[in-house]
């Protein structure tokens, strides 16, 4: 997890989004705890306030629950919860950026398609 | 201390007005950036709060109170560039005289944190560098640990190293402490993570206060060819407009309702810092 100064999202939003990314990848799996609060201030050097509200946003939307006392903890069922947000947002962030610049260049939907599988027999 | 509340103040240095009817409510447990231009009135400011300086008009109230008691000034603890200490004060006389006043301050561990940073502490103020005063000041300020430390340019004459060490210590003592830390400084960018709550000040008035994450969301930049943006710059309302090559760029305040944009107009988040040069910009016209 790495928050990029160049990218001028909140930083909350980045937290969360790197926890989210964290989840996903099973580097905290279901069940375990994550960061606390105090420890994503000192490994990002940022006010307590602002990664509190990054966890606090997983807790809010169902992917984690707090132990009190103890900390945050991944829930379980969250990866696949995660994976469905993500799918949906996906359409949003990556698909219309992508359709947009297409048109702006007249690539046609076919090449456009055909492009996207050619990159994936590339990367397979 | 709960709150600090600024009432009305004005500040005339003779026919310079410093501070115009500045209202503001300090509150317990959040690290503050107070930030301006040089000359904004950010200094100004601190000292009337400090009660270094007495305001032309207007009051302040230290937990609904006017006056700042003895219990009071022990939760307050204001340090400016300006070399106020007697100049021969040895550093451990200074550390010494500080723990006598401020209950928290931790003497051994203060002086063992500052020889860590190789000041030796049998040096007087006089005779350290630049850079050695400004940690001996901003260390000493925060192991104050007291419930109010306002910090004026805190990193003037910090090198990049210091710096970071020393944006360290400010996020330590606020997690050790939940105390309120109000950072005044031109170096927006540099300090703005560690921040929860923004002033911006201009000319002597606060222009604009909010959560720093209520300023980022609620500002954006829009790109794009010239006729587009015409199209549609009436429906914001603009902070910024540059004009660079037949493209326009409008920073802008989000309203409530994000209209559709045309195809060709690209958004893009602006800086905190692009934000306040923007509104400084603006404020000179």
């Amino acid at each position: 997890m790495k928050l990029n100064n160049q990218d001028q999202r909140p930083i909350y939003l980045q937290i969360q989004e790197g926890l989210e990314d964290a989840i996903l990848a099973g580097t905290y799996a279901e069940e375990t705890q994550i960061p606390s609060t105090t420890e994503l201030s000192q490994a990002f050097q940022i006010n307590p306030a602002t990664a509190g509200k990054g966890v606090n946003t997983l807790v809010d939307e169902g992917f984690c629950y707090k132990k009190r006392g103890i900390g945050i903890f991944v829930k379980k069922g969250a990866r696949e919860m995660l994976k469905q947000k993500r799918q949906t947002a996906f359409k949003e962030s990556y698909l219309s950026p992508l359709i947009k610049e297409a048109k702006q260049l007249d690539i046609s939907m076919e090449n456009l398609i055909r492009w996207i599988k050619e990159a994936d027999d590339a990367n397979n | 201390m709960q709150t600090i509340k600024i009432c009305d103040i004005s500040k005339n240095y003779r026919d310079v007005l410093a501070l115009d009817k500045v209202n503001l409510e300090l509150q317990a447990g959040k690290i503050y950036g107070l930030l301006g231009r040089n000359g904004a009135g950010k200094s100004t400011l601190l000292k009337i709060i400090a009660d270094r300086i007495r305001p032309t008009s207007g009051q302040i109230l230290y937990n609904g109170k006017t006056i700042l008691d003895d219990t009071t000034s022990r939760q307050l603890y204001f340090s400016e560039p300006d070399k106020t200490f007697p100049e021969l004060l040895k550093v451990k006389e200074l550390c010494y005289y500080t723990s006598q006043f401020y209950p928290k301050f931790n003497l051994d561990e203060v002086l063992q944190i500052l020889q860590d940073f190789g000041i030796n502490e049998k040096k007087r103020l006089n005779q350290l560098s630049t850079g050695n005063f400004a940690i001996v000041r901003s260390i000493v300020a925060l192991q104050t640990r007291a419930g109010f430390i306002f910090l004026d340019e805190p990193t003037l004459g910090h090198d990049a190293v210091n710096r970071e060490l020393f944006y360290n210590e400010v996020l330590r003592i606020y997690r050790e402490e939940q105390n309120t830390i109000v950072l005044s400084t031109h170096l927006i960018d540099e300090i703005s993570n560690l921040l929860e709550e923004v002033i911006f000040i201009d000319h002597g008035q606060i222009f604009l206060e909010d959560n720093l994450d209520n300023i980022i969301t609620s500002h954006f930049y829009l790109t794009g060819p010239s006729e587009q943006i015409e199209q549609i710059e009436r429906s914001y309302s603009v902070i910024e407009k540059k004009e660079n090559l037949g493209f326009v760029s409008l920073l802008i305040r989000r309203p409530s309702v994000t209209p559709d944009l045309p195809d060709g107009i690209k958004t893009s988040r602006a800086s905190l810092q692009d934000i306040f040069v923007a509104y400084s910009k603006k404020r000179d016209k």
